[in-house]
């Protein structure tokens, strides 16, 4: 028990130690998106022919570089799988956690109907 | 169980045969197509569990617990989320980012239309065993616990 409790501090303080040099690394470096070329009123009133070229940050590459990053011709599924997939990941982890709960809370009712098998088997030896 | 099966009404019987197929073929197709089209894993993988409801709407519940496993859906929805992990993590093995197509680079083919497979059939199999416990809830069968439960007792003599 004691080597085991060693190693999980041992774990803990690395990703520790990670995050805080990654977030310090990330308070040093510029930001990418100010949102002074994105006019949201010109976009709402006429989508159409609106410019998105002068988009600065994530969304000008999101838009723009969408073909030359990943071979997906949906903007919706290349943001989904690639550009997220963390998220999608987490999604399926709450889904997996969502039906494993149902499972605990619906499992009184199935042991019920579990015992009428075992009685057939029975009674046909 | 003991000729409490009863038929349900033809028409809803005929309809629910009729549509079994073509539901689980649109829900492929929309698995399969989630990258050129609207829709992918999570929309197509519901769209083939409702197969579980046309079955359970057109035959009755004892039908849906003999022809699907609760069991085999739960251990493969984990191994199709284990499947996602393992593909989005061979782009950090190569030296980029999680989640990057790194395979078909500058091609029409990439690796997240294999992960867009591994979580259509990761929803599909959580949402059919979701489905089937469900119903198995709706059929109680506390009428016939105390019958065999006398002849349980016999049984091993």
């Amino acid at each position: 028990m004691k080597l085991k409790n060693i190693l999980f501090t041992i774990a803990l303080a690395i990703l520790m130690i990670c995050g805080v040099y990654a977030s310090i690394l990330m308070a040093g470096s510029e930001p990418t998106y100010d949102g002074t070329k994105t006019d949201v009123v010109a976009l709402y009133e006429d989508p159409e022919s609106y410019d998105n070229s002068q988009a600065d940050g994530v969304a000008s590459i999101i838009v723009n570089e969408n073909l030359d990053k990943t071979a997906a011709q949906n903007v919706v599924f290349s943001v989904v799988f690639n550009f997220r997939g963390y998220d999608t990941m987490g999604e399926s982890f709450i889904l997996i956690a969502a039906i494993a709960g149902s499972l605990v809370i619906l499992r009184k009712s199935v042991k019920g109907t579990k015992e009428a098998p075992e009685q057939k088997e029975e009674e046909e030896a | 169980m003991k000729s409490k099966f009863r038929k349900k009404n033809i028409i809803v019987r005929c309809a629910a045969d009729l549509f079994l197929p073509l539901a689980c073929t649109f829900g492929c197709y929309v698995v399969l197509h989630g990258n050129t089209s609207p829709g992918g894993g999570f929309q197509g993988g519901v769209l083939v569990a409702s197969a579980i409801l046309l079955v359970f709407l057109g035959h009755g519940g004892t039908r849906v617990k003999d022809s699907f496993s609760s069991k085999l859906l739960h251990s493969s929805e984990t191994i199709a989320e284990i499947m996602y992990v393992v593909i989005a993590l061979l782009g950090i093995f190569t030296g980029l980012n999680f989640c990057v197509n790194f395979v078909f680079a500058g091609q029409e083919l990439e690796t997240s239309i294999l992960m867009n497979d591994a979580v259509g059939y990761h929803v599909m199999a959580g949402i059919a065993c979701l489905l089937i416990m469900m119903l198995s809830t709706l059929e109680p069968e506390d009428k016939e616990q105390d019958a065999p439960s006398e002849e349980k007792e016999v049984a091993p003599k």
